[in-house]
């Protein structure tokens, strides 16, 4: 379970202030909101790869903030928004990678290590790909592969920067599939941020509204995804309608015209 | 199964070949000396000093000449060429994954201009003859200046170091040209030549301060090569736990004393560094397990072959640097037209 209690972060001209929330075991916690509104910040905050005002992240009980990177990455796992690839390294050496924590400056990673990489190809349907060189692969496959490195360690939280971006419908539907049967089927507490508020609130368990660095909304999809928040948060109007108890967000349109 | 079993190969005699480019390299030369004794005399010397150690007597019986030429001349040379060959092509791959930049050497941290300003200090100004402590102390001066300029709160980024080498690359190259400008003709021709880089001038004393500091940093290396794989990914090494800025400058360290105590023996070596590692990674690809290893060991033949071209192709001896550069770059914009530069991230 990861608890995030009063998160402040400040950069010179923008601040994140009294960041709450929980997210069970099991569970999948959606920070939405718009461009610049704090989103990714509050994710490295939690990972510590910013470093906020005081100690505020709980993770099963224990002070995260207080462990070393080392251990910090054993946890929990960050899937990053951008990644620039430098050499082309096959999918598995790749994947491998995710396992640096456990592995000294002088070791490599041995049998027991690949195995594990492979699990988790496996686990995410891309063990066709383990001898590609990764900078080959299309954008979901390379999301995938993110995601696998991430989840090599077991970790208890994972952390995904807009897992979505630069998807096609089909690999955006397939990555946040992923994340929730992953949240379900290991237990791990997911937090993401997406742009899109009809697929958060299809594969959120709980979303966040985010603006100017404040959390505004925090709850059910179907509490927090209102017509009059959204037009606060994001400044243009919306409707919203639900199909299958599910609430879809539109943009409101001023006329149809003919 | 077939291609990785030609790997397999070409890796293991790759990995093999420095010792035949050694036994050519003694080999070649003006006075001819038959194989079998370039081997019986070599292999004796090491069964010498190797019994001086243990305490028991060992003694040769091969000609005074061959052994003076062989053990005098020859091998110093020889091992002097593989110790550089393997600290500038090692250094190479090592900065690349470092700056996440296939276009980088070492020289690219000032090195190569720092010594060049260390010599023409020494000869021009000084007028002393023995140049390379000038040029090792102001080549590690130029890494630390680098290092110093590039920190930005606290942290050095890969980027500022590469700016804040051209920098300090600038500024001593202004004042070597001054230097020259300034210079007698006799002083500036050894400075110009010392620059083009020469195994000419190798002995035993050059041999033992830069074969033992180029094996350490090739081992330390070896030792940390898996670490590369990560730390190429560049900060994004912290998401996974690993503290990439430490790492960083333990790498640059090593790469910075093994290619300023090369180039201080031998002046500016160039294309050794970016060429090799870019032909390892074509061969095996990029990971760091096997590019290390084997672009020791081609560095090393590498520059044995150059070195043995320079000192027999013609009457007189041809600037190393010179040579590597003139057979490194048909063969690089070969490999370039042919794969477009692929065998580095996506084509």
């Amino acid at each position: 379970m990861l608890r995030v209690s009063g998160l402040s972060f400040s950069y010179s001209d923008f601040s994140v202030r009294d960041v709450c929330f929980e997210v069970e075991e099991g569970r999948v916690l959606t920070l939405l909101g718009p461009n610049g509104s704090g989103k990714t910040t509050i994710l490295k905050c939690i990972y510590g790869l910013l470093k906020p005002k005081r100690r505020c992240v709980l993770v099963d009980g224990r002070d995260f903030h207080s462990l070393p990177l080392r251990e910090r990455a054993k946890l929990a796992g960050y899937v990053p928004q951008v990644h620039s690839p430098s050499f082309p390294y096959t999918v598995l050496e790749f994947v491998v990678m995710g396992l640096a924590s456990q592995l000294g400056v002088f070791e490599a990673p041995g049998e027991e290590h690949y195995r594990r990489a492979l699990e988790k190809l496996r686990l995410l349907g891309i063990e066709g790909l383990k001898d590609r060189p990764y900078t080959q692969l299309s954008g979901g496959q390379l999301q995938l592969a993110l995601i696998a490195r991430a989840l090599v360690q077991d970790p208890r939280v994972l952390l995904l920067d807009e897992p979505t971006a630069h998807l096609d419908f089909r690999n955006q539907v397939k990555i946040l599939e992923v994340v929730r049967t992953l949240a379900r089927g290991e237990g791990v507490s997911a937090v993401m941020t997406l742009h899109d508020p009809t697929l958060a609130s299809v594969y959120s368990d709980k979303i966040a509204l985010v603006r100017d660095g404040r959390i505004i909304a925090l709850g059910s999809p179907r509490s927090v995804l209102r017509s009059e928040v959204l037009e606060k948060v994001y400044g243009v109007p919306v409707c919203t309608i639900e199909v299958n108890g599910l609430r879809v967000v539109l943009p409101r349109v001023a006329s149809h015209g003919r | 199964m077939g291609r990785l079993w030609a790997k397999g190969a070409l890796s293991t005699f790759l990995l093999a070949s420095p010792a035949f480019t050694m036994v050519l390299g003694l080999l070649v030369g003006a006075y001819r000396i038959p194989v079998a004794d370039v081997v019986g005399v070599v292999a004796a010397e090491a069964a010498e000093r190797l019994s001086s150690i243990l305490g028991f007597s060992f003694s040769s019986s091969y000609p005074s000449v061959y052994e003076t030429i062989l053990l005098r001349i020859r091998l110093p040379r020889v091992l002097l060429a593989m110790a550089v060959g393997s600290a500038l092509a090692v250094s190479g791959a090592v900065l690349q994954a470092v700056f996440r930049n296939p276009l980088v050497d070492s020289y690219i941290l000032g090195i190569s201009s720092g010594a060049a300003f260390g010599v023409s200090l020494a000869v021009g100004v000084f007028s002393v003859a023995e140049a390379t402590p000038f040029a090792f102390v102001f080549s590690l001066l130029a890494v630390l200046l680098t290092c110093s300029l590039a920190r930005v709160g606290g942290r050095v980024s890969p980027i500022s170091l590469v700016l804040a080498g051209i920098i300090v690359n600038a500024f001593f190259s202004s004042f070597t040209s001054l230097l020259k400008f300034l210079m007698e003709h006799e002083k500036l021709a050894s400075v110009v030549y010392w620059l083009m880089g020469s195994f000419a001038n190798a002995d035993w004393h050059s041999v033992e301060v830069a074969l033992p500091l180029a094996s350490a940093g090739c081992l330390l290396v070896y030792l940390m090569r898996w670490q590369l794989n990560v730390l190429s990914l560049g900060e994004e090494a912290r998401a996974l736990g690993v503290e990439p800025g430490r790492l960083r400058l333990a790498m640059i360290a090593v790469v910075s004393l093994v290619t300023s105590s090369s180039v201080s023996f031998c002046g500016v070596i160039g294309w050794v560094g970016l060429m090799i590692p870019h032909m390892v990674r074509m061969a095996f690809g990029p990971d760091h397990r096997l590019l290390i290893p084997v672009s020791t060991a081609v560095g090393a033949s590498f520059m044995t072959l150059a070195d043995t071209l320079a000192r027999s192709l013609a009457s007189y001896e041809i600037p190393v640097g010179v040579l590597t550069t003139l057979l490194g770059v048909p063969f690089f914009a070969y490999l370039l037209r042919k794969t477009g530069g692929g065998w580095y991230a996506e084509g």
